[in-house]
């Protein structure tokens, strides 16, 4: 075993291990009798390999659902403005058709009105006339 | 289904929280420092996407943001004269095991010691640690190479000096 780990380590300070053998001088070592100063260096290799950020989260990908909820929330008061504007119309609309429809009946009722006065115009001659009649000269018909 | 960012971006995050407290040899500012340039990425994530070597792209701006921390503290003129000794915090990365990793490194040329770490901390090939640092693969293999021939020394030294 030892002279595996000496040859293997010849190898790696000339620069010539792979990952693979790199891999077998540490494990190599961890039961080797010796090499004190490459145990010690290897371990804190190790120790350091470990070594993690704390979790972390970027700001600006933060900041970014939140302008997208303002975004969605512009919109949505944008809907409402725009929704509430349109029954406002609609419902002027409506109030203006109705007026519209009550002055054409009654324009019509007026202008019934006028032609009917207007056809008792004729008989405005004959209201000094106290009987039917007077109107007709019954009697004289008669006799 | 990941996107782009989870996958590509996201997924380097241990490893360049790493780099960067072997750079600071400061936990909280190594979180600083990372958290800055995930920032960056996630604000530049269509282009990081159109980019040949994203991950290249990443270790730059951490290398960056990291420089910049030491500006703008004032204390420091490159990362490399740090003072180790006086801002461990953890216990855990006060052992004697890591120090010693940690002083070896400081003995690095930084071009060596950025190998050496993304070789033997994260395990990186060759192919990926020159994707990373942007460099050739002879020039990954001849830089770690002579980061061993260091680290034999170093511990040849460790030993006698007992």
């Amino acid at each position: 075993m030892e002279n595996r780990l000496s040859s293997l380590l010849e190898k790696y300070w000339e620069g010539e291990t792979t990952l693979e053998e790199e891999r077998e001088i540490k494990n190599l070592l961890q039961n080797a009798e010796g090499f004190e100063e490459e145990k010690k260096f290897f371990l804190g290799i190790d120790i350091v390999s470990t070594i993690q950020p704390n979790e972390f989260e970027l700001k600006n990908k933060i900041k970014k659902p939140t302008f997208h909820w303002l975004k969605i929330a512009a919109l949505f008061i944008i809907f409402l403005a725009v929704g509430s504007i349109l029954y406002r119309y609609q419902v002027k609309k409506a109030e203006r058709e109705a007026f519209e429809q009550v002055m054409q009946a009654f324009n019509l009722i007026q202008t019934n009105m006028q032609k009917g006065t207007e056809s008792l115009g004729a008989m405005e001659e004959m209201r000094h006339l106290n009987t039917t009649q007077e109107i007709f000269n019954i009697k004289e018909e008669r006799q | 289904m990941k996107t782009f960012f989870e996958a590509h971006i996201w997924s380097l995050k241990n490893k360049l929280y790493r780099m960067a407290f072997l750079w600071v040899k400061d936990r909280e500012v190594a979180q600083d420092v990372l958290q800055a340039v995930f920032e960056k990425a996630w604000l530049r994530k269509d282009e990081l996407q159109k980019m040949e070597n994203p991950t290249g792209w990443m270790v730059r701006s951490l290398k960056n943001e990291s420089l910049q921390h030491f500006r703008v503290s004032k204390k420091f003129d490159s990362i490399g004269d740090f003072d180790f000794e006086s801002n461990e915090e953890e216990s855990h990365d006060r052992s004697e095991e890591v120090k010693m990793v940690f002083r070896f490194l400081e003995s690095l040329p930084e071009k060596q010691r950025e190998i050496f770490q993304l070789r033997e901390v994260e395990g990186l090939t060759y192919e990926e640690i020159g994707e990373y640092l942007e460099i050739s693969l002879d020039q990954v293999k001849v830089n770690l190479h002579r980061a061993r021939k260091t680290l034999k020394d170093y511990l040849m030294q460790q030993k006698n000096g007992k």
